[in-house]
């Protein structure tokens, strides 16, 4: 195979174990990272006639999202496919490869006077072709939306070969089937992503960060109430306790507003009455504690991370059965809301006391955890689980309704079966 | 027709649900796209999903094609029947189940009228934004069919940013419940994959809906302008600007000598060459802001006059004129042909003039509308059916004004759909291998292809088999 794809592409990137996956074995694997069209098509061909199993690979930054596949033969990078290939400010999309690095697609769009969504955390550590597969949206998704909302077309190729396009790159479209919602978030499951289209949001003239702490989560989420209330439309509306060290309990109340001077001047005034011991910040100093904010949130440590997804009526509810729960399970938590979204990110953390688990035991506490958040009305989504989980665990939360669907279109794009990733345990 | 299944249809429908003297499947034999018209066999008016379930569960083993039917408000012949098929209406199907205003979401049956849905939500400060002009008609199914637009999606988005979930009746009364609103989709997304398929999937019987808090402050503008270029020009001067009202609305002339002629007179200066229509929402600060700047583009573009809503009685009437306007031109020409395109915002003018040229050279009326701030146009070509001659020359012109939107960078529909006006022209935006995708995935959720044939994909690019010609299609007339 090697030599073939060396052929193929005029040399192949040497193995390079997949150590997203790690349980101790070694998963050596060719990786090869087409610069061209053709160069992919002719990697699927290949693929489909060595009948491999393909892993669609951006940075990895997202590979602990999903289950880990069964069995990955060849990665097909798209770190070699990168640029923008049509920008249009005055129209407000913009149009890149897949390969090309969030943080970077940001700039160019910046240039232009634009806003890129989704603000991703680790945009350096984030290609645009991982991102919509793994249908990521980023932190600014109370003004701009979800992903899949500012996705207005995508250009894929599916496993025998075929380049497809869906959508376009005009704002409004209902031209055919939106298949590029199907894509976004199929992590490569359906098809690899080689260019995406988005909408542009206009790029605010300025910031301002509000920031305020209160002692208990009941008082920091009744505060952010009131500003979710108040005459604000902000970006970011988050409540943590990330800042926390026991004994004390610190919840910080965060907003970012951003657009116009005077929109900001007025809306500074109205959360100076709310809460007048609040600190402001405006302008340059917002940006660094926004960008913290951003990277602490999906940043992959030692713990493994949780994601709750409820509704605003029942958040300060699960909220609190959460705590207890993991504390059950031996956990303390930190917690990031998003209070408007009803959403939030929880750090299981160890007892510092403790000596450092092994996995089994990790995999146990993890599966506790999950049995005691099953009855609640909750989406549990897990990040970076430990090997040895139990099947039931499914890092996208549950069988979803529609699965048998899911599994058809599946079937239907990729009738050989060539790409590796499932979004399912138990469902190769 | 056989007797065992419409007895089995009125058993499960009742005498009320099922229509099969020919003289009441009159109205149902086309939709808005009156060149078109198929008598179906029978129409099905169930009134819940079970229902739906049940008379699909008869339908799919009698092997007929279905047409599902909101309204029948749309442009493209989206519900038009099909011979030897059924058509199953949503028109019974009329409830608003619930309204949560702390969580900010509704669940409607698909037959509910669009206002109906805004209506039962203005009293808790909340609203659902999609607006289309038909929307005193039109039903939420139908709009996710389509994934309808309106005024305020320059704004808010079409349909598919507001649909959170759906219950859908598949092919085979297979019920498909993804209700529940979620903040993501559990794998994946097939709520946002089924928006805009326009009844080929399945039918939805059941939308939960996103609802937006009611926007503080609203101001609404009237810029009169002495030509359909400075309008254009204000609209892309906007975009480029980053402005963000809510909606840029342009009406030529005639369709304001039209509206101002009609019940929806709404006061637009007859003697104006172009209006526009600009709607701004927000905090107080935020369209105080986007007022100024507004109007200093208008003004720079030679404006005639710049009115500003006194209240909100007046801006209700000044959209009961954009929204009455496509009524208004019946008194302008028993038919009208609106087009339906999306150019982007930097190719307005350009676009605008070469439509008024060709309808100029054809000797044809003209009244232009249309979403400036989407860069969707609907240029509405008046005409007489009656008329063949002059219906070549509506076709021929239609057929120029979309090609030239592709050329500019366009794309085919901004919000009425394929259909069937549209489905032979998917090629000019579509390789074959973009539309056998698009057929894989058709057949996914109806391997029998009953679910509206002949609609949005062309003939060939599934292969199928053709089913008998329509007594009249836009092909067979001359």
């Amino acid at each position: 195979m090697s030599s073939s794809l060396g052929e193929l592409l005029g040399g192949i990137v040497p193995s390079a174990a997949l150590d997203r996956w790690d349980d101790g074995r070694d998963l050596a694997c060719p990786r090869v990272a087409p610069e061209t069209e053709a160069q992919f098509q002719a990697v699927l061909r290949l693929a489909t006639a060595e009948k491999l199993k393909v892993l669609p690979l951006g940075m990895g930054s997202k590979l602990g999202w999903i289950p880990r596949p069964d069995r990955v033969d060849l990665v097909v990078s798209s770190l070699g496919y990168s640029g923008v290939t049509s920008h249009e400010p005055a129209d407000g999309t913009v149009t890149a490869l897949a390969g090309t690095v969030m943080s970077d697609l940001a700039a160019v769009v910046g240039e232009g006077g634009h806003h890129l969504s989704p603000a991703v955390p680790h945009g350096q550590r984030a290609t645009l072709g991982g991102v919509v597969a793994a249908g990521q949206s980023g932190d600014d998704r109370m003004r701009f939306g979800a992903l899949r909302e500012n996705l207005l077309g995508t250009r894929v190729l599916l496993a025998d070969g075929t380049v497809a396009k869906s959508g376009g790159q005009l704002v409004k479209n209902v031209t055919g089937y939106d298949l590029h919602r199907a894509y976004c978030g199929s992590f490569g499951s359906l098809c690899i992503i080689l260019e995406a289209s988005l909408r542009l949001h206009p790029l605010p003239e300025e910031q301002a960060l509000f920031l305020a702490r209160r002692d208990n989560r009941g008082d920091a989420f009744d505060l952010a109430g009131e500003v979710r209330n108040a005459l604000v439309r902000p970006v970011t509306l988050l409540v943590h306790d990330l800042d926390s060290t026991l004994p004390h309990t610190s919840w910080t109340i965060m907003a970012v507003l951003a657009g116009r001077r005077e929109v900001i001047d007025a809306e500074t005034d109205v959360l100076r009455d709310l809460c007048p011991k609040a600190s402001i910040a405006r302008g340059s100093d917002v940006i660094p504690i926004t960008k913290t904010i951003r990277d602490i949130e999906l940043s992959s440590g030692q713990w493994p991370m949780l994601l709750i997804e409820t509704r605003p009526s029942d958040l300060q509810g699960v909220l609190v059965a959460l705590v207890q729960a993991a504390g059950d399970c031996g956990y303390r938590v930190k917690l990031l809301t998003h209070p408007a979204l009803a959403r939030a990110v929880v750090w299981l953390l160890e007892e510092l006391d403790q000596p450092p688990e092994d996995k089994a035991r990790q995999a146990q506490r993890i599966e506790c955890l999950h049995a005691a958040l099953n009855p609640l009305p909750l989406v549990a989504r897990w990040r970076d689980l430990p090997t040895g989980v139990a099947q039931g665990v499914q890092p996208q939360g549950q069988y979803p309704t529609g699965l048998g669907l899911m599994r058809k279109l599946q079937a239907a794009l990729d009738p050989r079966s060539i790409l590796a990733p499932r979004l399912f345990r138990g469902t190769s | 027709m056989d007797s065992k299944l419409v007895g089995a249809l009125r058993k499960l429908l009742g005498p009320r649900g099922l229509i099969e003297e020919p003289a009441r499947l009159l109205p149902y034999e086309s939709d808005a796209l009156a060149l078109v018209h198929v008598r179906p066999e029978l129409v099905c008016l169930p009134r819940t999903t079970a229902e739906v379930a049940g008379l699909m569960r008869l339908l799919h083993d009698a092997g007929l094609p279905v047409v599902a039917r909101g309204a029948g408000t749309g442009l493209t012949g989206g519900a038009t029947p099909v011979e030897g098929g059924v058509v199953v209406s949503t028109a019974r199907m009329r409830d608003v189940l619930e309204v949560n205003v702390l969580d900010r979401y509704a669940r409607v049956q698909a037959g509910v009228p669009n206002v109906d849905l805004t209506s039962s939500c203005q009293g808790h400060g909340l609203m659902y934004a999609p607006d289309p002009s038909s929307q005193m008609a039109c039903t939420i199914g139908g709009n996710v069919a389509n994934n309808s637009g309106g005024p305020h999606c320059f704004r808010y988005g079409a349909t598919t940013r507001h649909v959170l979930g759906l219950i859908i009746v598949q092919h085979d009364g297979t019920v498909l419940d993804l209700s529940q609103p979620h903040v993501d989709p559990i794998g994946l997304d097939l709520v946002g994959l089924f928006v805009g398929s326009e009844g080929t999937f399945g039918i939805a019987t059941e939308v939960t809906v996103r609802l937006l808090e009611t926007p503080a402050v609203v101001e609404v503008l009237l810029a009169i302008f002495p030509s359909l270029d400075n309008a254009c020009d204000v609209v892309s001067e906007a975009i480029r600007q980053n402005l963000e009202p809510s909606a840029l609305e342009i009406l030529d002339r005639l369709t304001i000598e039209a509206v101002e002629s009609s019940v929806f007179a709404a006061g637009y200066p007859r003697d104006a060459e172009a209006v526009l229509l600009v709607e701004i929402e927000g905090t107080e600060s935020e369209v105080s802001a986007t007022a100024k700047d507004m109007r200093a583009i208008i003004e720079d573009h030679a404006a005639i006059e710049v009115r500003q809503a006194r209240d909100a009685e007046e801006r209700k009437r000044l959209w009961a004129g954009r929204k009455g306007a496509f009524g208004a031109m019946g008194r302008v020409a028993p038919d009208l042909y609106v087009a339906d395109a999306v150019v982007p915002r930097t190719k307005l003018r350009e676009v605008v003039r070469f439509t008024t040229e060709v309808c100029r050279a054809r000797k044809l009326k003209l009244a232009t509308v249309f979403h400036a701030g989407d860069g969707n146009l609907h240029p509405n070509i008046c005409y007489d059916r009656r008329n063949p001659e002059e219906v070549q020359r509506v076709l021929e012109a239609g057929e120029l004004i979309l090609k030239e939107c592709l050329r500019v960078g366009g794309t085919l529909t901004g919000e009425h759909g394929v259909g069937l006006e549209k489905r032979a022209h998917m090629h000019l935006l579509f390789s074959p291998e973009d539309l056998t995708t698009m057929c894989h995935v058709r057949d996914v959720w109806d391997p029998a292809r009953r679910m509206n044939p002949d609609k949005l994909i062309p003939l060939r690019a599934c292969g199928e088999l053709r089913t008998p010609a329509p007594r009249s299609t836009p092909e067979a007339r001359p």
